[in-house]
């Protein structure tokens, strides 16, 4: 098994960047639905879109080899090429440790300054490593998505890092259950399931970052938030088409 | 494996807290495959209900002997030997725990991982986590469940006057019950609330009994509509499996106007044992009983044999079962996750409990058949005829 994930590691850094950039999943786990009216209105009528990514340290850019690689500024990147002609504009906030509750006050202050016409929202994993009341992390939930429709914006949340660490040690089940359910609730909502993502990545041998050898930590990180972004951004694109 | 069952019980109990043994020790791993096997696809209540419920049915006679016998200070003096094993099996949890997350920082290092890191901040201030451990406050993934039956057996010692008086004992506990689920009260641990609230949770064992308290007349009042109760029930089933599509399959869940769907996912709470979960689980009791008659062929049948067998030695299987689950996230932690390893850890773990109760039946037969011969000396006229 860790033979075959060196393997995997030596052909990933033999092969052009391309190969290593492009990352294969199920359709169920990135499919989207019509949850994006507002992206879609502000693409085709005002040719923008402004996205404001909040969360807690993997939105922020721990582990990877520069701040260009984490997954919001991939986004922008593989936003900008899947809607030509519009003008794709990604903030990022946040920082190590929020919780659900603390990335709410942070929305709030950063919906009228940014004025996002889609919000992403990862959050969920200090909110289980912490144990708090899966009761108020669904309300803060709920909460922000009362706070994005009434400031004209579609919001995604994204939920945990798969980590085989992370799953033998923490009860994510209540807390992925709470964003299923508060997404699955909102017209203008989904859920973009991270952790089935990385699972399905790390189990298929294409991205392991908790496996890889230390050297390769950074490089791997960058791998995985790049793939990240790109299935991200494809998700968004094809939502927004549906939506229109 | 068939002779070590004992038969002179209701060997129903035995069998479907055995399976609910089995049911708890892979929902406690995350990820397993084979949750689609367990209680919890047939509705809201899942083995949780089933085991807390049947751990009061046991108490019911296991206690009420005692209480019968030997008087109130007895029966307390027998719970809280029971307590004190929990206690130690959850102090144990928590070192297994503390070991798995200090020796997994290390390589958990990847600055990928920040946020998850924090797992292990109680490291940094040891005294605190080892007293809040103490105190059944620190609670962290997967422990919860010990520290639930530890208070819910504290409250059965308060309750224990009442236990020779079964309706009483439903209407005190259901008050009780009532009240907890109006007033949003709950115990605290150190970053939260209990996920599994004891002072709700205790009105099941406590339903649980007094159903094995029931005199004869109170028992055929209770039964007095039968046919009533048994299409309330299967409505109570069938409503559960509606529940459970629209927890699971999003078709399901976008067959019904929003607000309800929002309200069958998001309101049925499990912390405070919310009454659609009640219900559910009593429905689903009745109809099991209903449907299996006691001592019920295939109840030793060999499919069945090991849950009949360990069901009879619930409290060991039970904690063996915690540190099983244990084992088994580590399995899928270090080595892989793989449906061969899954099926291995559910094979192997299941052996193990099996192993465990057969172990305990065979000691357990040895020193009741000492006693025999002890209690046959002593009275010559008076031989057992076993």
């Amino acid at each position: 098994m860790r033979a075959a994930a060196i393997l995997a590691l030596l052909l990933a850094a033999a092969l052009p960047a391309a190969a290593a950039e492009r990352c294969t999943a199920p359709r169920e786990f990135t499919a989207a639905a019509d949850t994006f009216p507002q992206a879609a209105r502000a693409a085709a009528e005002k040719g923008r879109l402004a996205v404001l990514v909040v969360g807690s340290a993997s939105t922020t850019g721990s582990g990877t080899s520069a701040p260009e690689s984490v997954y919001p500024a991939r986004v922008e990147e593989a936003l900008r090429t899947l809607l030509p002609g519009v003008a794709v504009e990604v903030t990022a906030r946040g920082g190590r440790g929020l919780t659900a509750p603390d990335l709410l006050k942070l929305i709030e202050g950063a919906l009228p300054e940014v004025k996002p016409d889609l919000v992403i929202w990862q959050t969920g994993t200090v909110d289980a490593v912490r144990g708090l009341d899966p009761d108020v992390f669904a309300a803060a939930l709920v909460a922000g998505f009362v706070k994005v429709s009434e400031a004209k914006a579609d919001l995604v949340l994204m939920d945990m890092q798969f980590s085989r660490f992370g799953r033998a040690a923490m009860n994510y089940g209540p807390y992925r259950d709470a964003m299923q359910a508060v997404a699955m609730a909102a017209p203008n909502g989904m859920l973009f399931r991270r952790y089935d993502l990385m699972r399905h990545w790390a189990e298929t041998g294409q991205v392991d970052v908790e496996r890889a050898p230390r050297a390769a930590w950074p490089r791997e990180a960058d791998r995985l938030h790049a793939c990240l972004g790109l299935a991200l951004a494809e998700t968004i694109a094809e939502g927004m088409r549906l939506s229109r | 494996m068939r002779h070590l069952i004992r038969q002179n019980r209701d060997i129903r109990v035995d069998f479907f807290r055995g399976f609910a043994l089995f049911c708890i020790f892979i929902g406690h791993i995350a990820d397993h495959v084979l949750w689609v096997v367990t209680i919890q696809v047939l509705g809201p209540s899942d083995a949780t209900e089933t085991f807390i419920f049947l751990a009061g049915y046991s108490a019911a006679f296991a206690y009420g002997r005692a209480l019968d016998r030997h008087g109130v200070a007895y029966a307390a003096v027998a719970v809280v030997l029971r307590i004190w094993q929990l206690y130690i099996v959850h102090v144990f949890m928590f070192l297994a725990f503390v070991a798995q997350v200090s020796w997994s920082a290390n390589r958990f290092a990847n600055p990928a991982y920040l946020d998850e890191q924090n797992v292990g901040a109680f490291l940094e201030t040891p005294y605190e986590a080892v007293i809040d451990a103490l105190t059944l406050r620190f609670q962290p993934a997967f422990m919860d469940i010990l520290p639930l039956y530890i208070v819910i057996l504290l409250l059965l010692i308060l309750f224990l006057p009442l236990v020779r008086r079964p309706l009483w004992l439903i209407g005190v506990s259901g008050a009780l019950y009532v009240a907890v689920r109006l007033t949003g009260t709950t115990l605290k641990t150190s970053t939260g609330d209990w996920f599994f609230n004891p002072l709700a949770w205790q009105f099941l064992f406590m339903i649980g009994v007094a159903m094995g308290r029931l005199s004869d007349e109170e028992r055929a009042r209770l039964l007095r509509h039968r046919r009533i109760l048994l299409l309330l029930s299967i409505a109570g089933a069938l409503a559960g499996l509606a529940i459970s599509a629209v927890w699971r399959i999003p078709a399901a869940y976008a067959l019904l106007p929003e607000p309800v769907a929002l309200t069958i996912y998001t309101r049925i709470d499990k912390s405070s044992l919310h009454p659609v979960r009640l219900l559910h689980f009593l429905s689903m009791a009745y109809l099991v009983t209903r449907l299996v008659r006691p001592g019920a062929a295939w109840l030793l049948s060999p499919p069945a044999r090991p849950f009949t067998l360990t069901g009879q030695h619930g409290l060991a299987v039970f904690s063996l079962g915690v540190f099983l689950s244990f084992l088994g996230r580590l399995i899928m932690q270090e080595f892989d996750a793989s449906l061969p390893t899954q099926f291995a850890i559910a094979a192997g773990g299941l052996a193990l409990m099996v192993a465990l109760a057969a172990l305990q039946a065979w000691y357990d037969g040895k020193t009741a058949a000492k006693r025999e011969v002890l209690a046959a000396a002593a009275t010559p006229d008076n031989r057992s005829v076993s």
